[in-house]
């Protein structure tokens, strides 16, 4: 698995991965993310990106749902970008589609981490 | 004069090591076999995640730390009239199936029985035969869309 960080946008941290996910390679995302978190100052904005992935089973579910709970709790929040028919369809069927803010492109996952951005800044006003 | 019935096909079978580096290639052989016997693309797909989950739990729970080393899992693919069987099976700890709570729905902040949970939805029969300290055996079965 091939793991890429970058700022985005000057709000939004954007992790990418490429391979799949499992119990082998999980762990390397979930430091990944978890470091992202960590390392944000305030409320972190994430965005998965995983274009690039083929397969994500249940292991890979619990990493992003961890994640998606961290970056909640500093005031942010987790978006996943993901266009793999197989990797949608265990979020539809496990109902974590829209927890984690799925988006199928990254414009798609990007849109919906601003819009809960967005959401957040009308909360605090 | 009577035209003999086709011998069943042997199953393609497959033993792995317990140890979660060859997940990989236990979805790639399942994935080639169910697409040998026609299997759609989707089918494959949910075929590949469900044997890999079975395999996942295998890993996460069957075998104590000292034993893992010479643990090993068994996968054997059964093809049939328009359908897969595929049994994943270990000589672990097992478990009394009955003590287990029954996932309806999923709960990924739940750890552990999500894997069971994408097995059944995926999969179209699912039969878990275990026993402590008598292994497990996961049979799953996909009939194919057609």
């Amino acid at each position: 698995m091939k793991i890429e960080r970058r700022q985005d946008a000057g709000w939004m941290t954007v992790v990418a991965a490429s391979g799949e996910v499992d119990a082998y390679t999980g762990p390397e995302l979930q430091e990944a993310l978890g470091d992202s978190i960590e390392k944000t100052e305030g409320p972190a904005w994430l965005l998965a990106d995983l274009m690039d992935v083929p397969y994500l089973d249940s292991i890979g579910l619990g990493i992003l749902v961890q994640a998606a709970k961290q970056a909640t709790a500093t005031g942010g929040a987790l978006s996943v970008a993901c266009g793999t028919p197989v990797v949608l369809k265990v979020f539809d069927i496990s109902g974590t589609r829209a927890m984690l803010g799925v988006g199928e492109t990254v414009q798609e996952a990007t849109a919906a981490l601003g819009a809960r951005r967005g959401e957040r800044s009308d909360d605090d006003s | 004069m009577t035209t003999p019935e086709p011998k069943p096909s042997p199953p393609v079978e497959l033993t792995v090591p317990n140890d979660a580096k060859w997940l990989t290639v236990v979805r790639l052989a399942v994935s080639g076999v169910a697409a040998r016997l026609g299997a759609s693309y989707e089918d494959v797909d949910d075929i590949k995640v469900a044997v890999s989950e079975a395999c996942t739990n295998v890993i996460d729970h069957a075998f104590e730390e000292e034993e893992c080393d010479a643990a090993v899992i068994r996968i054997s693919c059964e093809p049939s009239d328009g359908e897969i069987s595929i049994t994943v099976q270990d000589e672990g700890c097992g478990f009394d199936p009955a003590s287990t709570r029954t996932v309806d729905e999923a709960d990924p902040e739940q750890e552990g029985g999500l894997g069971l949970f994408l097995i059944r939805k995926l999969m179209d029969d699912v039969d878990v035969v275990s026993r402590p300290g008598g292994g497990t055996k996961v049979v799953m079965v996909k009939r194919f869309a057609r």
